[in-house]
């Protein structure tokens, strides 16, 4: 019996031994430019199965490369992401393309794909050298109580975390335009928030976007219980521009996820509850002409407000910066349409074009919000800001200015003030001011 | 590089450690063979794949040959975009049994084994987006593994018997993750004396 616990024990020792010395994967082998089998958008909204060479590749085992670092379930240390990196499992056909062989490794493929390609877009659009890359990036996320399905930038880690994903629409680490969206949000916390006292999409931020659907149902159901609360100065100018920045944040990131994938509806096909909330797509175009203005954000909050819950408020103000944002986004979706038409060029150029412009626009968007001092940014503002961009690079087409000053005169408080389109040499738009007695009823909505 | 090693392992396995033994040579076909095989998962944790496993093999007095087929899945994703993974394996393997033991009155056998084994793989992988479909699939490739077990045979008569075996093996090819791929097994089946 002796004898045979020895035998046993040599071929234990051999068995560790043939281990230690097996062979290496393909994928172990594989840097620098790695075709993958990736589901990826095309320009016009769909999604299809492709082979997309992968750049800068360092180690295909781990996903590693030039664009992105990934950790599994990662925690966050000192401000920056901690974690093994998730290992890949592909099988090699044929053809020697790589194909995932199960869907971590799918979701870690198209993310670097998508963040290669977004990488190529921020340098085509005037906006390469604001990230570093790679750029970190989590996935299986675990959230404090067991969150899911759903994706956000962290600027204090400046990386983008996905939790997982247990629906039965398109994952959201393989949505394309979510992941534009997510990196809109970067390009947004750098060149407008980078004093590290906002907030937006912060980690409580991210959980009270997870109640977002619950939170619109109290809503509606505890508004009419008001209280006599009312907001300060000081509160009202806060909160105000807390919603306002939030909602500016997020349509311009639904307008960089639409820009990107070509499909109005981008979050959706992940998750489809949020369709009639954040689609960019509405029945009728000819209604998308306004923003929200001074007055009508500060009645909401005041409402809001009222309710008397201060944590509630909160939420509500969450809550309706995405409302406002899903405006903002609708609009200038509206006025791509209308650009590509006037211009006579292709939706996706059109679309590019006026993301040039947004990212001329941001750096202005941080002076003018460090500027504001007691006043109130207002949307009329931002539209401003556009327009002026507009101008600086090109000439503007009438259509342009009829929808631009439309959406101004809609979005204004101002009921002296009214925007008109005027052509000199080119198309600008110019302030009238109406010396008119105003109305009893313009006197009564003040 | 690992011809080197399971040459070793033969080597060993040929050095005259077998015991007396009284057992006849026999056709064994096992066709009930639970296996848990631990490999990384989509959720990069260690799951337990139980292949469907069927073996037909010679047993001789002190060796074994055994060609032994598997076959699992692992089907990850949901109803919009899903990837499906299909496992299969042919692999001799080449048993040394170094002890052996036959109780004459119940004809019931009990042996200790060792081996190596070689033989392919292939992989194949169904990736659904959307409703479509494709299907990409790896060339055979090799894969090797050791052994070691224990069997327990007894005859119903000289023309049949049944036979009972549970095995631990070390799995390995170039893409296992982890490589090599462990597996416990336990083996069902009826022996056919020669």
């Amino acid at each position: 019996m002796k004898c045979v616990f020895s035998r046993i024990t040599a071929a234990i020792l051999i068995a560790g031994l043939v281990g230690a010395c097996s062979p290496q994967p393909d994928a172990a082998q594989e840097a620098g430019s790695v075709r993958v089998l990736a589901p990826l958008s095309n320009s016009k909204g769909s999604y299809s199965l492709d082979i997309f060479e992968l750049k800068g590749i360092e180690d295909l085992q781990t996903m590693t490369g030039r664009f992105v670092r990934f950790f599994m379930s990662p925690r966050i240390v000192d401000n920056h992401l901690e974690g093994p990196a998730p290992k890949t499992r592909f099988i090699r056909n044929s053809d020697g393309d790589y194909i995932p062989g199960n869907e971590m490794t799918q979701q870690l493929v198209t993310l670097y794909a998508h963040m290669q390609k977004l990488a190529l877009l921020d340098e085509e659009l005037g906006a390469g050298g604001i990230n570093s890359w790679p750029r970190d990036v989590g996935v299986a996320v675990r959230a404090k109580g067991g969150v899911s399905n759903n994706a956000f930038y962290d600027g204090a880690t400046d990386s983008m975390l996905f939790v997982p994903y247990t629906q039965d629409g398109l994952p959201i680490a393989i949505n394309g335009g979510i992941l534009a969206h997510e990196h809109f949000h970067s390009l947004f916390y750098k060149t407008v928030l980078n004093d590290g006292t906002a907030e937006i999409h912060s980690r409580k931020d991210f959980l009270n976007r997870i109640l977002m659907e619950d939170l619109s149902a109290r809503e509606r159901k505890l508004l009419p219980v008001a209280t006599e609360a009312e907001l300060t100065d000081e509160q009202m100018h806060f909160y105000y521009h807390l919603a306002f920045t939030r909602g500016l944040n997020e349509g311009l990131a639904d307008f960089w996820g639409w820009m990107y994938t070509g499909d109005p509806d981008f979050i959706a096909q992940s998750l489809p509850s949020e369709k009639s909330f954040r689609s960019l797509k509405v029945k009728d175009e000819s209604s998308v002409n306004s923003l929200p203005s001074e007055d009508v954000i500060k009645r909401a909050l005041k409402v809001y407000y009222s309710t008397g819950n201060k944590q509630r408020f909160v939420d509500y103000v969450t809550g309706y910066a995405y409302s406002l944002g899903t405006q903002f986004s609708r609009v200038l979706k509206r006025y791509t349409d209308i650009y590509a038409q006037a211009h006579g060029v292709e939706p996706l150029i059109a679309r590019k074009d006026v993301a040039k412009v947004i990212v001329k626009v941001l750096p202005q968007l941080k002076e003018d919000f460090l500027a504001v001092g007691n006043k109130y940014y207002a949307s009329t503002d931002f539209v401003s800001a556009v327009i002026a961009k507009i101008q600086a690079t090109q000439d503007m087409k009438e259509e342009e200015c009829q929808f631009l000053s439309e959406v101004l005169n809609n979005s204004k408080s101002d009921s002296s003030a009214k925007y008109a389109c005027k052509k000199d040499s080119r198309w600008s738009i110019e302030t009238v001011i109406e010396t008119t007695t105003p109305s009893a009823n313009e006197g009564s909505a003040k | 590089m690992k011809w080197s090693f399971f040459s070793l392992i033969f080597f060993f396995s040929t050095m005259g450690w077998a015991q007396t033994s009284s057992s006849p040579s026999s056709l064994r076909a096992y066709l009930l063979n639970p296996e848990m095989r631990f490999e990384r998962a989509s959720s990069q944790e260690m799951l337990d794949r139980k292949p469907l496993n069927i073996a037909l093999g010679y047993q001789g007095q002190k060796f074994s040959i055994l060609t032994e087929y598997a076959r699992f899945e692992e089907d990850t994703g949901n109803a919009t975009s899903s990837i499906d993974r299909t496992h299969q394996d042919v692999v001799v393997w080449f048993r040394y049994h170094f002890f052996n033991q036959t109780d004459k009155k119940t004809l019931g056998a009990t042996t200790l084994f060792a081996g190596a084994g070689a033989g392919a793989y292939e992989e194949e992988v169904v990736t659904t987006l959307m409703g479509l479909s494709r299907t990409d699939k790896t060339p055979m490739k090799f894969m090797s593994g050791f052994v070691v077990g224990a069997e327990f045979s007894i005859l119903m008569n000289p023309h049949f018997g049944f036979v009972i075996g549970a095995e631990g093996r070390g799995l390995l090819a170039s893409d296992f993750d982890p490589n090599p791929v462990w597996s416990a097994l336990l083996r069902l089946g009826i022996q056919i004396p020669l």
